[in-house]
């Protein structure tokens, strides 16, 4: 298993931060795109190293062109000797239209054009096809060669898509490299519900599974002592009872009959009673979701979880000392 | 007077140019938009350098939609620490529509919507206000703590608009802080047509010419022998006569009388006569738009054409002889 970690440094602390997570064994780094720029700190991250994948997870699709994310995407991918991958996101309708001012609609169908753009640009620059992609959503008909990159030697960058639903997971193994799943995910909904409708799709579109990488991030946290474990089974149970209170993942609860969870929590928000929201979420629920313990426990817990199913994961681990980074990294890439 | 030079393009070497154009006491770099991203060439620049200015000249506005450059210039202002100017251009609606697959209308109005919509993003990032910009092409109405950034200490970036037309001019002087002239002007046009309607608009707008900046990239060539001095004849002679083919460059040149030129350039262009089109330039057209010669006798006829128009001039001197950027640098920013 690959194993990512998802990092949030400041542009001026990318450099260090980078060779870092590079020298500490990482197979990738990520950046998520929240009030800052995606892509400049990974040019940052790819010069400063050699090996290291470099990817977004995720960038805004829906907030820019194609065209935009083409050019992008290629000269990442050519500054990193190959090491860049594209992980798109649809977020949601409200950000869309009156955050980015850009059209939202049938978010799956869209993703799925949006992929196929990103390749009929990029078959024109690699491989010379004329550029003529008119689709649903997007239209790209013109390129000339003063606007074709001439630094190819890498070829095109992998894309990932980001899935919560049955509809962009089916996309995504349709037309991706990769899946990222959603955080609030269990065990039990990745092997029953992920998994068979990825490789469905996987058949339907005649591609072999292992052509096709998914990619989690589970809830997780190292801790050293009942105070540590306590902060972070409370900083988590927060984000895991804001993830139950949105509809759309109450399918994930209502797999193990929790989906009452959802309506209670939902009503906790509307009522603006967001800091009692992490006492709802009991033991067996934050079991299910998050891993909490030292970093041996957190490691055996997360390959248990993942094996078989999952291609890389991603860990975050604030809190972590340099030895138990080591240990969970070691540990999670012979699993 | 303030001076420029464009880096190149693509990030290959940019941070080694940026270095080397600061330590020649340059005021500022550029980097246009072509067959690359504009921006991550400006990023590994801002890591190497401490002091000179970094600008787009220009990133195309339309392709993206405000929210976007708003976040990635306020990401590159932030790490120069307040060193980033954001140059924007039009493009042409067969590029927007058909290359980025994004609106195109009313070029001029559409720009100064966009100039003022990045302010109001801005606006509620800096100062706090609420976002609630509802414009003819652009909407932006959301903006929650958790996309707005936290380094705003540097404040907010400068902003450019490249203008030809009297239309796009008047845009610039009302809402940018700059007007980047295009390389297709005579020192005429600039002193009998760009200068007073800058001046007319900014009055209009009780704006002080001295808070407003005018840059011009003129065609310029530093030659030591009469071989190098053809070539550079040849080559600007061909990008002249290109800009000349085009319809609405017709004006500049119908007030020289060469109104001619402009249906014979194009004649050419149509009979796909390219490699002959520069035979079209005479010495006075040429000389009227390019400045060919030795590092004193470029940095004294710009000197001479700039005085009391431009308050930044772009030299392409990436890629000159260290004696000859030190003669024109150190001549240009006396004046």
């Amino acid at each position: 298993m690959k194993v990512n970690t998802i990092v949030a440094d400041a542009l001026a602390d990318m450099p260090a931060k980078a060779r870092a997570l590079e020298a500490a064994g990482f197979d990738s780094l990520a950046r998520a795109e929240n009030n800052h720029d995606p892509f400049l700190p990974l040019a940052l991250a790819a010069e400063h190293t050699q090996r290291i994948e470099l990817m977004t997870s995720i960038v805004v699709a829906f907030g820019r062109t194609p065209m935009a994310l083409a050019t992008i995407a290629h000269d990442l991918n050519a500054m990193s000797s190959g090491r860049f991958i594209l992980g798109l996101g649809s977020q949601v309708k409200g950000h869309i239209e009156r955050r980015f001012a850009m059209p939202w609609s049938a978010p799956a169908a869209r993703m799925r054009e949006y992929v196929q753009a990103l390749h009929a640009i990029w078959d024109n620059w690699y491989d010379g096809k004329p550029l003529d992609f008119r689709g649903e959503f997007y239209s790209h008909t013109l390129m000339t060669p003063r606007f074709t990159p001439e630094d190819k030697a890498y070829g095109r960058p992998k894309v990932a898509i980001a899935a919560v639903g049955p509809l962009m997971t089916q996309a995504a193994a349709e037309v991706a490299d990769a899946v990222i799943l959603h955080r609030f995910t269990t065990e039990r909904y990745l092997r029953e519900v992920t998994l068979p409708a990825i490789e469905g799709a996987l058949a339907a579109s005649g591609r072999p599974r292992s052509a096709f990488e998914i990619n989690y991030p589970p809830f997780t946290a190292v801790v050293h002592d009942d105070a540590e474990r306590a902060a972070a089974r409370q900083r988590i149970s927060a984000q895991v009872a804001f993830y139950a209170s949105t509809p759309a993942y109450r399918r994930v609860l209502e797999l193990h009959g929790w989906g009452e969870l959802q309506t209670e929590m939902q009503a906790y928000v509307k009522a603006d009673r967001w800091s009692e929201m992490g006492a709802m979420i009991d033991d067996q629920v934050f079991g299910a979701f998050a891993v909490v313990g030292d970093a041996r426990q957190v490691a055996d817990a997360l390959v248990a979880r993942c094996a078989g199913a999952i291609d890389r994961i991603s860990v975050d681990l604030p809190g972590a000392t340099q030895e138990d980074i080591e240990v969970v990294v070691a540990r999670l890439k012979q699993g | 007077m303030k001076v420029n030079s464009f880096i190149g393009e693509g990030v290959n070497g940019a941070a080694t140019r940026a270095r080397a154009l600061e330590a020649a006491g340059l005021d500022s770099i550029a980097t246009a938009e072509v067959a690359h991203d504009p921006f991550l060439p400006l990023t590994l620049a801002a890591e190497h350098t401490e002091r000179i200015e970094l600008m787009t000249a220009i990133a195309v506005a339309f392709a993206r939609t405000p929210m976007a450059l708003a976040t990635i210039a306020h990401d590159l202002n932030a790490l120069s620490r307040g060193r980033f100017i954001l140059g924007l251009g039009s493009q042409v609606k067969g590029h927007i529509e058909r290359r980025f697959g994004m609106p195109w209308s009313a070029p001029a109005k559409r720009m100064r919507e966009y100039v003022l919509a990045l302010h109001a993003i801005w606006d509620s990032w800096h100062e706090g206000k609420p976002l609630d910009f509802r414009g003819e092409f652009y909407s932006h109405t959301l903006m929650t703590p958790r996309f707005t950034p936290e380094d705003v200490s540097f404040g907010r970036p400068r902003i450019g608009v490249a203008a030809v037309g009297p239309l796009m001019t008047q845009a610039a002087a009302e809402v940018a802080d700059a007007l980047i002239c295009h390389r297709f002007s005579t020192e005429r046009y600039l002193r009998e047509v760009t200068l007073p309607a800058v001046e007319d608009a900014l009055a209009r707008n009780t704006r002080p010419r001295r808070d407003f900046e005018v840059v011009f990239r003129p065609f310029t060539a530093i030659v030591h022998d009469d071989a190098e001095f053809a070539r550079a004849r040849k080559e600007l002679s061909w990008h002249i006569a290109f800009y000349a083919s085009t319809p609405p460059y017709r004006g500049l040149l119908e007030m020289h009388g060469w109104g001619d030129l402009q249906t014979e350039a194009q004649a050419s262009v149509k009979a796909d006569r390219w490699s002959e089109i520069g035979d079209l330039i005479d010495d006075e057209v040429f000389n009227a738009f390019a400045v060919v010669g030795d590092a004193r006798h470029v940095a004294d006829t710009l000197a001479q054409r700039c005085e009391g128009v431009i308050d930044r001039v772009s030299v392409d001197v990436h890629d000159a002889r260290p004696e000859d950027i030190e003669v024109l640098v150190s001549r240009l920013k006396r004046v």
